[in-house]
């Protein structure tokens, strides 16, 4: 018997108004493992550069991984998977809460959505029953209001994956949310509009079934082992949630300030997660059998921004549109947040676009007009606040800025695209190469655009290690060697993770290569060694690329936005660094087998088997 | 006066006192400690009697005290 995954994925085509059941493959399981790798497999399979992310032909891949739905730790999670209109290349996501582990519970791995619906609709998952509902009294809803109409009309035990207004009028900005107010979100690339594009307001699902496992006695074991240690490591996580870093990431000059321009910023300790602890931190979140418990649950009884209640700004929540917009108000910044979770949109680019527009408002860039009586300074929470309504039904300067801020760069022409921090159409989120030499790389060659969690690799210039790559110590966040090697490995580490479906803060708990083929032995069955295991982390890292291929993407587009690789941000923790890019990037190719245009080698692809995908 | 202090293991060997039982002076704040015991603020978290509290907080006799490393992610 093969543990882990139930061998089964939903088709649903919302033109034809059909449903089919379809068996996977375990040959194909083993190759792409589930998650990210499995829905990239489908993605790469069905589309290619000419997709409309937009039309019907664009999928909607859900996956889980065989991890979800099994006690292994962090591994409460999903992926979700389309060609982006955000970037127009591929796209993903990923979510923790407890949907992922509700399709499980339905007994399935994954639901892949293709086609239009002809009207608003939702999905109704439940075991064996599958229907396409009508969505007309919850369309237009926001996403905590949508998941309270399910539960009152489907029960509580119900779990929705949903769009807010912001994915139903197709902003490229828009999210995909989970678990009604604990807001747990697929923020980037745009997924949400391209649910919005399919008329498909929500997926719910409902079940009793156990995802099997091969050797529970085993696996207990191994948990009883590993879990305390995993607890004890991360205990500042649990503590101060992402958002703990904050101060220390200005420190360091890691912190987005004014659009990644200014230095440092005396503000910060207000915005901080101590600051949220000692105010409007209610109690901790723990996505399902996650034991650390990052997340926030926060409650604003009083003052201008009272009524907030529910998931708490993150850390990147916090870079984006607090100190990465000069906004000094910790409750503003909650308030903006609980807004984008509720309209459904990525505060991560959301953060950046309004600050990409404060930049071009401070230099008389923006068309006039567009912004009505909005005075759009530096700092200006109300403004701030204004503008997320705005993008989100793409009003006025909204609907410019519902494009994200290449596009909106490129409409806006002249000298604009200087103040949109992007890689690929994805905008940077709220660390700074310039402080973490790795990340230069990992922004420009994240497939997904500039990322920090495709590759993760500052974590190893931080705090964390991976012993069976040598990594046994942090690694100096200043040098120049080595670090497009790590990208190499860490990418290939969180595609695995991404596709086995573990959380990536589980490496600051010590979670590591020799502990996920364990838990693979004990949930799957299979024998797997830890040079399989990286080569199926770098197979999968690969399709995303050849898709990317597809799509036209080579070394012109594995680049860092002007002002993140020349202009040194001085006056902070990372003196006048700039990293030595193109050396880089280089030795990253070559640790790849990619050829000079950035582009797997014949030799790569036959190594991977990818040959004939 | 006296306090309980505990640090994560991460910790310990970095700091110049054992865990365990400590003499502090009395009206000691938390960030007055963590400057004695030679930790940059900005690097941990500290909880009195399992709670966060502002930095300016003046520790009580046999307040316990745990200090965790802050992991920047996210
Ligand atoms: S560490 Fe945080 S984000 Fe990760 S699974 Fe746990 S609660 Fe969720």
């Amino acid at each position: 018997m093969l543990g882990g995954y139930f061998g089964k994925i939903i088709n649903i085509d919302l033109t034809e108004e059909k449903v089919e059941i379809e068996e996977l493959d375990e040959k194909l399981l083993k190759k792409y493992l589930g998650g990210s790798g499995l829905a990239t497999k489908i993605l790469y399979d069905e589309t290619d550069g000419d997709t409309e992310p937009l039309g019907p032909e664009n999928p909607l891949i859900y996956m889980t991984g065989p991890f979800t739905g099994t006690k292994v730790p962090v591994s409460g999670r999903h992926q979700i998977v389309a060609k982006s209109p955000l970037t127009d290349i591929f796209g993903e996501g990923d979510a923790g809460g407890r949907w992922g582990q509700g399709l499980k519970k339905a007994g399935y791995d994954g639901v892949v959505v293709r086609g239009r619906a002809s009207k608003p609709i939702y999905i109704w998952i439940k075991e064996k029953e599958i229907k396409i509902l009508d969505g007309k009294e919850i369309w237009g809803l926001d996403t905590y209001e949508t998941d309270r109409r399910i539960k009152e009309k489907h029960g509580e035990a119900c779990i929705t994956s949903c769009i807010g207004p912001a994915g139903e009028n197709q902003v490229l900005l828009a999210s995909i949310m989970h678990d009604g107010s604990d807001a747990r979100a697929v923020g980037r690339c745009g997924l949400g509009a391209v649910m919005g594009s399919k008329n498909l307001k929500a997926i719910v699902v409902e079940g009793t079934v156990a995802t099997p496992v091969v050797d529970r006695e085993a696996l207990t074991i191994s948990l009883k082992q590993e879990v305390p240690k995993i607890v004890e490591k991360t205990k500042g996580l649990k503590l101060l949630g992402t958002s703990g870093g904050t101060v220390m990431s200005e420190e360091l000059g890691d912190l987005p300030i004014r659009n990644f321009k200014q230095g440092n910023w005396d503000k910060v300790e207000g915005i901080s997660g101590q600051r949220m602890a000692e105010t409007i931190l209610k109690k901790n979140y723990y996505c399902g059998s996650c034991p650390i418990g990052c997340g926030r649950e926060v409650e604003i009884t009083e003052g201008a921004y009272r009524g907030v209640k529910g998931a708490g700004p993150e850390y990147e929540t916090i870079g984006m549109i607090g100190s990465n917009c000069l906004v000094e108000d910790l409750e503003a910044i909650a308030y903006a947040g609980e807004m984008c979770n509720r309209l459904g949109m990525d505060t991560i680019s959301v953060g950046a676009v309004i600050a990409f527009a404060m930049e071009l408002y401070e230099h008389e860039l923006l068309p006039k007009d567009s912004l009505g009586d909005i005075a759009l300074t530096w700092g200006n929470e109300k403004a701030v606040i204004a503008l997320i309504e705005k993008i989100a039904h793409k009003e006025g300067i909204g609907e410019l800025l519902a494009l994200g801020t290449k596009k909106a760069a490129e409409r806006i022409g002249g000298i604009a695209s200087e103040f949109a921090i992007h890689v690929k159409g994805l905008e940077a989120p709220a660390h700074d190469p310039r402080a973490f030499n790795s990340l230069a790389v990992g922004y420009a060659t994240g497939n997904r655009g500039a990322c920090h969690l495709q590759g993760a690799s500052y974590f190893f210039e931080k705090t964390a290690t991976m012993p069976e790559l040598g990594y046994t110590e942090p690694q100096d966040r200043f040098a120049t060697e080595g670090k497009g090697i790590l990208n190499y490995h860490s990418q290939n580490i969180m595609g695995l993770m991404d596709s086995l479906k573990l959380c990536k803060f589980g490496i600051y708990g010590g979670i590591n290569l020799t502990m996920m083929l364990e838990w693979i032995h004990h949930v799957i069955g299979w024998e797997m060694t830890v040079e399989e295991l990286l080569e199926t982390g770098e197979r999968i890292f690969n399709l995303k690329r050849m898709y990317n291929v597809k799509c036209g993407i080579s070394r012109k587009d594995d680049i860092l936005p002007m002002r993140l690789l020349s202009q040194p941000r001085r006056d902070t923790g990372t003196g006048s660094n700039l990293a030595p890019f193109g050396k880089m990037l280089n030795e990253y190719y070559e640790a790849r087998g990619w050829d000079d245009l950035g582009i797997p080698t014949e030799a790569t692809l036959q190594r991977l088997q990818l040959k004939n995908e | 006066m006296k306090i309980v202090l505990r640090l994560h293991h991460s910790l310990k060997g970095k700091v110049p006192i054992e865990d365990g039982i400590l003499q502090i002076k009395e009206n000691m704040t938390v960030e007055q400690l963590l400057k004695q015991l030679d930790l940059k603020r900005t690097t941990v978290v500290v909880t009195i009697n399992k709670k966060i509290l502002p930095k300016e907080t003046t520790i009580e006799e046999n307040d316990s005290i745990e200090i965790y490393p802050i992991l920047i992610g996210g």
